[in-house]
């Protein structure tokens, strides 16, 4: 079977004002292949600027590509137009950072979980109440949350109301964005364990954007390292931070400030910023900061090769291509 | 060392409502030593930032304060602001979470440190720009002197946190508190800032008060920790200690929410119930309402007690402590 999400040689690019006059363009993602497949959790991190945010827009439909294919249960969905668009969206949903920005301030919980419901004709219209307060159950809300503005609930309740508005329609993927950023440590271990329930008892497959990696760790089966634009790595949850091969993420992983005072990392893993994506580095994007790096380096891109079935890396040093065998 | 720099006794901050009068900071006591870092854990909310602001001055002109703040054996609370004034950028200094708020827009960098320093020594202004340059380059500026003159917004949000950590410390100061300073950054930056703070700090013997949410930045760089909840200081303990074997109910339960690799999806600790609402009278334990060792004791505030190198207050730890003591 082929899987749920496969994302081909993506390319977006953005055009900035240079200076007092013309434009320059920036590709906030330059060139990616991920898949997806059903009822898996992805993990896709990156510091800020790494594309990631980009990426899922493109794959929710929200900005249009400039290269490359997004195919959806075996149908290429960056062309789709009217009926067959309206279907694939219904079937990838979005839930965001900040709740407040996908719900309205004026509406109560219930009418906004409902208005997808009617978006999407799903059920009658006798029963959709019904089905709001079946979905503010899924997500550990009582049915009077649905009489409830969105500014009388907590940050991890109104999240909870973004994953419930988000399962309405019943989607298969769901491209969650910072999901648990803004919340504090207690609440965001609610929304957490919410996601693992809706993954284990609904199936729904989830791209799981996040600059965090302990939670990505703890919720991801797989899961790929952005850096400028570009894919430096993926993996399983376990190749990736048992065995990282890419020097970004062996720095990503060093950098994670354990809760443990036992093991304390006194080395900065990694020296210098990421470079801005108007101007990005020639050959391999990360060579400058990079500890392992090569004369090559500096003029070859380094392509994802694989290390192992699961395991593949873009770095010309610790992944070199293996010329195919006679 | 003879004692602490920063020494605060039982502070309290209230702020007058619309819905009453809201206590964020309830009787918390805490000491910081020369090169020490001791941070200061919790969630939003909690009081910390407010314990922060108080001790600097920063509050809102209706708050109330009470209690002592001790810098170097002198009350900070209640100072003038002239005399707070010079003490502040000099005795005791502060990072926040925002450089931009820290930064003038108008000025340059290398302007702003030289500036801070002749705020409060008799130097010129060459023997200010010289000592700058050489701080930034400290803190991790590249080409220090040639980048003197640029705005702030010439830099990335990593970099003028650094330009800000060069200020703070242009005058040794006795005291740094640094409010969430590297929450806005990424992970690879924020591993450079922390460095670059606690390297700095245990060098010049700076005592740091670090307020923080994140408890792995606690336990990478603090020596001592102090739990917030709800305006409240529920434990205290050496880093080691808290993390080893956490005291109080919210401590533990904060540090069972924390995701890890090791826990299995859906299984991290969920704290049932919401912060309880700090205008309302709380006369006792506000953890209360939330806990699962809750007692016919909580609606009385319990006292701290000691166990081992851990202060904590909690009638179910201090319950478990009495057969100790009883003579037998």
């Amino acid at each position: 079977m082929s899987p749920l999400l496969q994302v081909e040689g993506l390319v977006k690019t953005f055009a900035v004002p240079a200076g007092l006059v013309g434009r320059r363009s920036v590709s906030a993602v330059a060139g990616v292949s991920l898949h997806l497949e059903r009822a898996e959790v992805l993990g896709l991190v990156g510091e800020s600027g790494s594309g990631k945010t980009t990426l899922g827009r493109c794959v929710l439909g929200m900005s249009p590509v400039d290269e490359g294919t997004i195919t959806f249960d075996g149908t290429e969905v960056t062309a789709l137009r009217g009926r067959r668009r309206a279907e694939f969206r219904r079937r990838v949903q979005p839930v965001f950072q900040d709740p407040y920005a996908s719900l309205d301030p004026r509406w109560r919980v219930g009418r906004s979980i409902r208005e997808a419901l009617d978006a999407y004709r799903i059920g009658t219209a006798a029963n959709r109440n019904q089905r709001v307060l079946e979905l503010l159950d899924r997500v550990g809300l009582a049915p009077s949350y649905a009489e409830r503005l969105p500014r009388q609930l907590s940050g991890g309740q109104r999240q909870r109301v973004g994953v419930a508005a988000a399962l309405a329609s019943g989607p298969d993927l769901i491209v969650a964005d910072e999901p648990v950023s803004a919340l504090d440590v207690s609440v965001q271990a609610q929304v957490l364990n919410l996601f693992a329930d809706l993954q284990r008892d609904l199936g729904v497959a989830v791209l799981f954007i996040a600059h965090d990696l302990a939670v990505v760790e703890h919720l991801s089966q797989r899961v790929a390292v952005m850096y400028l634009g570009r894919i430096a790595e993926v993996g399983t949850t376990r190749d990736i931070f048992l065995n990282p091969s890419h020097p970004y993420t062996r720095a990503l992983i060093a950098a994670i400030p354990h809760p443990d005072p036992e093991h304390r990392t006194d080395v900065v893993p990694l020296s210098g910023e990421i470079p801005s994506p108007l101007d990005p580095p020639t050959g391999c994007r990360f060579h400058p900061r990079c500890p392992l790096v090569t004369d090559t380096c500096h003029s070859v891109q380094p392509q994802l090769e694989p290390l192992t079935t699961s395991h593949r890396a873009a770095c010309l040093v610790t992944a070199p291509s293996v010329p195919a065998q006679l | 060392m003879t004692g602490p720099v920063l020494t605060v006794q039982d502070l309290r901050v209230s702020f007058a409502t619309p819905q009453g009068l809201v206590s964020a900071v309830d009787g918390v006591s805490l000491s910081v030593g020369a090169g020490e870092i001791v941070g200061l854990v919790g969630e939003s909310g909690c009081g910390k930032s407010t314990l922060a602001n108080a001790l600097l001055g920063l509050l809102p002109s209706g708050a109330q304060v009470s209690g002592t703040a001790l810098l170097d054996g002198g009350q900070l609370l209640g100072l003038e602001e002239g005399r707070l004034g010079r003490l502040r950028g000099d005795r005791i200094s502060m990072v926040f979470q925002d450089p931009a708020t820290s930064l003038d827009p108008t000025f340059s960098v290398g302007e702003q440190v030289a500036e801070t320093i002749r705020a409060h020594r008799r130097v010129s202004r060459r023997d200010a720009r010289a000592q700058a340059v050489r701080l930034l380059s400290e803190v991790g500026i590249p080409d220090a002197a040639r980048r003197y003159g640029d705005a702030p917004h010439r830099f990335s949000g990593g970099m003028r946190q650094r330009i800000v950590i060069a200020a703070a410390l242009a005058n040794q100061p006795a005291v740094l508190i640094a409010d969430e300073p590297t929450t806005a950054l990424d992970v690879t930056i924020q591993a450079q800032i922390l460095s670059l703070i606690a390297g700095l700090c245990r060098d010049q013997g700076t005592a740091v008060l670090l307020i923080t949410h994140d408890l792995g930045v606690v336990a990478q760089i603090c020596d001592q920790v102090g739990v917030m909840y709800a305006g409240q200081l529920v434990e205290e303990a050496p880093v080691h200690r808290l993390f080893a074997d956490p005291q109080h109910p919210y401590t533990r339960a904060l540090l069972g929410a924390l995701p890890t690799g090791d826990t299995m999806p859906g299984g991290l600790t969920v704290i049932p119930g919401q912060v309880p609402d700090l205008s309302g009278p709380l006369p006792g334990c506000r953890f209360l309402d939330r806990c699962p060792q809750a007692r016919d004791e909580c609606p009385t505030r319990p006292e701290p007690v000691t166990v081992g190198e851990t202060r904590v207050a909690c009638w179910d730890v201090s319950a478990r402590l009495v057969p100790e003591r009883a003579p037998s």
